[in-house]
């Protein structure tokens, strides 16, 4: 288990954040947390990558407490920022190199980490440029290079593919899955998208600081939502039957038989589990 | 690497090196302007001749507040860079094994060196007017007293920025900060106007704010051999009382500071800026 979460909790001022959280993340995997904004998946990323301190309960990263033991749990991870914490008017090079070096590298060391980050992320076709004057999905793959550059054991994404194009969005989501499962990084990220966090090995979902649903997306689906069966028979009549599971479909079918003039069997989705699970009413951006 | 990042994101970036440079491109156009010709006027008056060494003495005492206000507003302008970051970088250097007191030894070192060498390139303007004026290059050792003064003024001007870069949150807020000081601070470094025609208690102000000592040091290596010749021939408390009245030296009651007096104001307030900096980080 590469992160462990007990009983965490973060409180503010006059809100509780996060109310006593657990979950466990295995070494090479791909783990999606998801929650609607103000769920607590910032501050759960921020208490796991040290930038905030938490009020109680235990969180380690690769063995080490995140608050005791910060600069080691830093050495070992990679974070991708929602929104860009590179320098405009600095080159993409320019930016790994600085960046790089805050991570002890230095010289041949520094470059050759640089050109593997490069490498990985295909930036080398723009990698002279001024990181400004790219553009949404070049931006991204430079924050990914800039979180890669220290080859980390965890790499973290806070909504790595947000404001970005279709056709961007599923490149730069190819390019994550195919880290992960060549490098056997392991991949912590929070996601919008439904379809993206189906492809994880493991889902948590997150819900006005407390933890709503913990498991592979098959689990959830299976648990949280169901699927839809439509008939249509050959007298016009119109039928919806909700199903356990999908092979309950079956005796109902037979049962109708001669008089089915259509049938349509909806598999439930990552979005019916999420909003089973979260209360689209408390949405607030 | 953090210090090279400072600089490279300085002097980059034009606005900002313009901005640096606008209360030294102020002080240089009032000075063409009209300074010049009144303070010229009354030094004239006083020594009752006229030579065109006057012209380069009173190009010294002006220029001299013009080379320590830039090791202040050289250091601003980089120091903006760290406020900048608050928002960005800053998360990204936290998320980083790189000590913080690395980064921040990265922001005052590398801001310091950006002040240092915009110093010094207000130095280098004075150094064109003044050979185009006729006058000679300074000696070596008044060189090597220069390169001090400036090394410890542009230390003193961070120390005092970067103290104030800890209380501003926002660029906009550290735009108007800047804006503020780069107005007043040629009025509270006594430059736009000679400290001995303003009020006594305006003249108090001025003896006190630390950074006029580094333009009083300046003074001294620039103009005091000029004006020993041109007051070769005067009473020596007309020599006294102009040193007073320009701010070559400032006098607090029977007290008047020496060279190596304000070169000690200057490393105090540095240390004790230094301090503050480090129990207010060490407090958040």
């Amino acid at each position: 288990m590469i992160i462990k979460v007990d009983n965490l909790s973060k409180s503010y001022a006059d809100i509780d954040a996060v109310c006593g959280i657990n979950f466990e993340v295995s070494e090479g995997s791909l783990f999606s947390f998801l929650g609607v904004n103000g769920a607590g998946k910032s501050t759960t990323i921020n208490i796991l990558t040290t930038l905030l301190a938490k009020s109680g309960g235990a969180a380690t990263v690769g063995g080490y407490d995140v608050d005791k033991e910060g600069g080691r749990v830093r050495s070992l991870i990679g974070v991708v920022f929602q929104e860009s914490v590179l320098d405009p008017i600095l080159s993409v090079r320019e930016n790994l190199t600085i960046r790089g070096s805050l991570y002890g590298l230095r010289g041949a060391k520094l470059k050759s980490a640089v050109d593997n980050a490069v490498r990985i992320t295909a930036i080398e076709e723009f990698a002279s440029r001024p990181y400004g004057k790219l553009s949404g999905g070049q931006r991204r793959r430079t924050d990914i290079a800039r979180a890669l550059v220290n080859t980390p054991r965890l790499l973290f994404l806070d909504e790595p593919t947000t404001g970005l194009d279709p056709k961007t969005r599923s490149d730069i989501w190819h390019m994550i899955r195919e880290l992960q499962k060549t490098s056997g990084m392991t991949v912590f990220l929070t996601t919008h998208y439904m379809e993206e966090a189906a492809e994880s090995d493991q889902i948590v979902v997150i819900d006005k600081g407390k933890i709503k649903a913990n498991g592979t997306p098959l689990e959830l689906k299976t648990k949280y939502c169901s699927d839809l069966l439509k008939l249509t028979f050959t007298n016009g009549k119109y039928e919806e039957y909700k199903l356990a599971t999908t092979v309950d479909a079956l005796p109902i079918i037979e049962r109708h038989k001669g008089d089915i003039a259509n049938v349509e069997i909806i598999n439930g989705t990552m979005d019916d589990v999420f909003l089973n699970l979260t209360e689209v009413t408390t949405h607030v951006d | 690497m953090l210090i090279k990042r400072i600089m490279i994101l300085f002097f980059r970036d034009k606005t900002s090196v313009f901005f640096s440079l606008l209360a030294v491109l102020i002080i240089l156009g009032l000075y063409i302007m009209f300074l010049g010709d009144m303070m010229e006027q009354a030094l004239e008056a006083q020594l009752g001749y006229t030579s065109p060494q006057i012209n380069i003495a009173m190009a010294g005492i002006i220029m001299a507040g013009m080379i320590a206000v830039t090791s202040i507003t050289g250091c601003m302008g980089a120091l903006e860079i760290s406020v900048d970051d608050k928002k960005r970088a800053a998360l990204d250097f936290l998320t980083s094994p790189i000590s913080r007191s690395k980064i921040t030894l990265g922001y005052i070192l590398g801001s310091a060196a950006v002040g240092f060498i915009m110093t010094m390139l207000a130095f280098g303007t004075y150094l064109v007017y003044i050979i185009a004026r006729g006058g000679s290059l300074i000696s070596a050792v008044d060189f090597a007293r220069l390169l001090f003064t400036v090394l410890l003024s542009v230390l003193c001007g961070n120390a005092m920025v970067y103290f104030l870069t800890l209380f501003i949150k926002t660029q906009n807020a550290f735009t108007a900060a800047s804006t503020l000081i780069g107005s007043l601070i040629g009025f509270i470094m006594g430059i736009y106007i000679p400290i001995g025609q303003l009020p006594n208690s305006v003249g108090w102000v001025i003896k006190c704010f630390p950074m006029s000592h580094a333009a009083s040091m300046l003074r001294q290596i620039l103009v005091d051999d000029t004006l020993n010749e041109l007051f070769a021939s005067a009473p020596p408390e007309s020599l006294t009382s102009f040193r007073e009245m320009f701010g070559v030296v400032f006098v607090y009651g029977d007290f008047t500071s020496s060279f190596g007096f304000s070169a000690a104001v200057l490393v105090f307030t540095t240390l004790v800026f230094y301090v503050l900096s480090l129990l207010v980080i060490r407090a958040k």
